[in-house]
């Protein structure tokens, strides 16, 4: 089985059917998590609510579970599933201008479209200027292709780059999480409650 | 923190944790054992000498031939166009198609056709790159032991034989004369279907993001 | 806002993804055939030519009713009834994967009997062989020359030429002479 759609079992054409479905579920869960306020979400740059780095975390850990798992029982081919292929120095400069974002603006690129569906107005002038970046960006795309492609390696991960088994890496990520967790909680245990 | 914390965490470490022992899994490409004996139960895997000598007189450019012997027997005679996989040389070590190989075979739309001497060690060739999940592969029946009896030296059918043996017969000697170099021209609208054009299903990845 | 601040739900959704991956470990089924043994093993045996049992020892051992031996008949039952080789068995080619078959084929495993696998030509064994080879069979060989050689030698009984006719993959003719010729009428 699966990858579904591109092993067949699932048409092309209904890519964006499923889209459409995964993205509505998405913001529902985004908007339920309270991630359409900004001061909820850049909590997690002053210490006072990290829910940002907690739902992230757990998606990746379950989804890494799952992954592992599924494989194993034949429900999953994952070696048949795509990996963006890195661009380390665009994946640094990206990381960089997008951390100051966060914490400028107070939403990443999803969570400001939930803050739009409920109609708060720090939402609507963030999606702005989101679109004012990419119609920047696309104008000086020349300018900066150079960039964009630096430092290609491909689709690396990091199993591969260190040679451990894909299982033992899910098992060091959970541990990480988990010790993460505990940090986090006694960070804001210390830092002042502020109500969002 | 919440009893229920606990639980969850110890949850999640118990799930990483047994992840550690799950039996290694190979990933390599491969069709299951069924699938391959499907394949080679279809008798379309066998293509005859004729459609072979119409698609290179036709030069269609969907249309690989391989020629499965050594270097030497190569060298000394093979089919216009073939290029050499000799068997030798098809797999490493760890039984998997050499990829200078797999650069040739696995072309989307492209026709592969094995052939040999006769017709064994093109369908030995065969089996192992089916395996390995290349596909629209052909073997030539009777290989080149058969393309000369065939088309280098047709024989006359009796004069008793239906229109169609003397129309193969025809083409035959047309096809004779053009891999010696004559001139004759080529009566070609009685042979056989041509090889089958599967199109590769499109093996596309799906595409992630944010 | 709803926000989840009771982890109940936290702690249902996991146990339901806990009980997919059981559900799934307990449910998941072991594929029925598997390679044992992978191609740069099969094409190892293919070119040390061990596989292959040669239409003389093939009439000795069948015509001696040699217990060490068996033949197995992949051709579909109207050929088998036609005529066959003494004490064979016939499995068509359909029914190679089959539960029976592979009940038969164990049964020779461990009684230690070699199978013969033979259709018409070679070719025409020639992946049930190789298939089977991969799925794990070390000891089963393919009748070279196939039953069209066997039967043929049967009836005339004359010399063998230097190399025999049953070694298809020798070139019969010089293909670049004859390529020549042809060209020259």
């Amino acid at each position: 089985m699966g990858p579904l759609i591109s092993q067949g079992y699932i048409n092309q054409e209904w890519n964006f059917v499923i889209a459409l479905l995964l993205g509505v579920a998405f913001g529902y869960i985004l908007e339920a998590s309270g991630f359409s306020s900004s001061r909820k979400l850049a909590g997690v740059f002053y210490g006072y609510d990290f829910v940002v780095l907690r739902v992230f975390m757990t998606a990746a850990m379950v989804a890494m579970i799952g992954l592992v798992y599924f494989d194993h029982m034949n429900w999953i081919d994952i070696s048949k599933i795509f990996i963006l292929p890195t661009f380390l120095t665009s994946v640094i400069v990206g990381g960089v201008i997008m951390g100051l974002g966060f914490i400028m603006g107070g939403y990443c690129p999803g969570t400001s479209f939930t803050g739009v569906a409920i109609g708060k107005l720090d939402a609507v002038f963030f999606t702005a200027g989101l679109y004012l970046g990419i119609f920047i960006f696309s104008t000086a795309f020349p300018l900066i292709e150079g960039i964009y492609y630096g430092g290609e390696l491909g689709p690396v991960t990091v199993m591969e780059t260190f040679g451990i088994s894909r299982e033992l890496f899910a098992f060091l990520f959970i541990m990480a999480t988990l010790m993460a967790f505990f940090v986090v909680s006694l960070v804001q245990k210390r830092v002042k409650k502020i109500e969002v | 923190m919440n009893k229920t914390y606990y639980f969850l965490i110890a949850l999640t470490f118990a799930l990483g944790f047994g992840a550690l022992f799950l039996p290694e899994k190979s990933h390599t490409k491969e069709i299951t054992p069924e699938q391959l004996f499907y394949k080679m139960n279809n008798p379309s895997r066998f293509v005859t000498t004729d459609q072979v000598a119409r698609l290179i007189i036709e030069s269609d450019p969907a249309l690989l031939l391989v020629d499965a012997r050594s270097p030497d027997q190569y060298r000394l005679f093979s089919l216009p166009g073939a290029m050499n996989i000799p068997m030798k040389e098809l797999v490493d070590s760890n039984g998997i198609i050499c990829s200078k190989w797999v650069d040739y075979l696995d072309i989307e739309g492209l026709n592969v056709i094995f052939f040999s001497n006769s017709d064994v060690i093109a369908d030995q060739v065969w089996v192992i790159c089916t395996r390995h999940e290349l596909d629209n592969l052909y073997v030539m029946r009777g290989g080149l032991n058969t393309w000369a009896e065939t088309i280098l030296k047709p024989q006359k059918p009796f004069e008793s034989s239906p229109i169609e043996e003397f129309a193969l017969y025809d083409f035959r000697r047309g096809a004779c004369q053009y891999f010696g170099g004559g001139s004759i021209s080529i009566k070609s609208d009685v042979v056989a279907d041509p090889v089958p054009r599967i199109r590769r299903k499109k093996k596309t990845v799906v595409a992630g993001g944010c | 806002m709803i926000h989840a601040k009771n982890p109940r739900r936290l702690t249902l959704s996991l146990i339901v993804f806990v009980l997919i991956i059981i559900v799934g470990l307990i449910t998941m089924n072991k594929p029925e055939f598997s390679y044992k043994n992978n191609s740069a093993q099969v094409l190892k045996s293919i070119l040390n030519k061990e596989g292959e049992l040669i239409p003389e020892k093939a009439i000795f051992y069948a015509e001696e009713n040699n217990p060490s031996f068996v033949f197995v008949d992949i051709r579909n039952p109207y050929e088998y009834i036609k005529g066959h080789i003494p004490n064979a068995i016939n499995i068509p080619l359909t029914e190679l994967l089959s539960k029976e078959t592979m009940k038969t084929f164990d049964k020779y495993v461990r009684d230690k009997t070699t199978i013969v696998i033979y259709a018409n030509t070679q070719t025409e064994a020639n992946g049930s062989w190789m298939l089977l080879k991969q799925l794990g069979y070390s000891d089963i060989k393919v009748l070279i020359g196939g039953f069209e050689y066997y039967s043929k030698e049967l009836k005339e009984n004359e010399k063998v030429p230097e190399t025999p006719e049953y070694f298809v993959e020798t070139p019969k003719y010089d293909f670049a002479k004859i390529a020549k010729e042809a060209s020259s009428n």
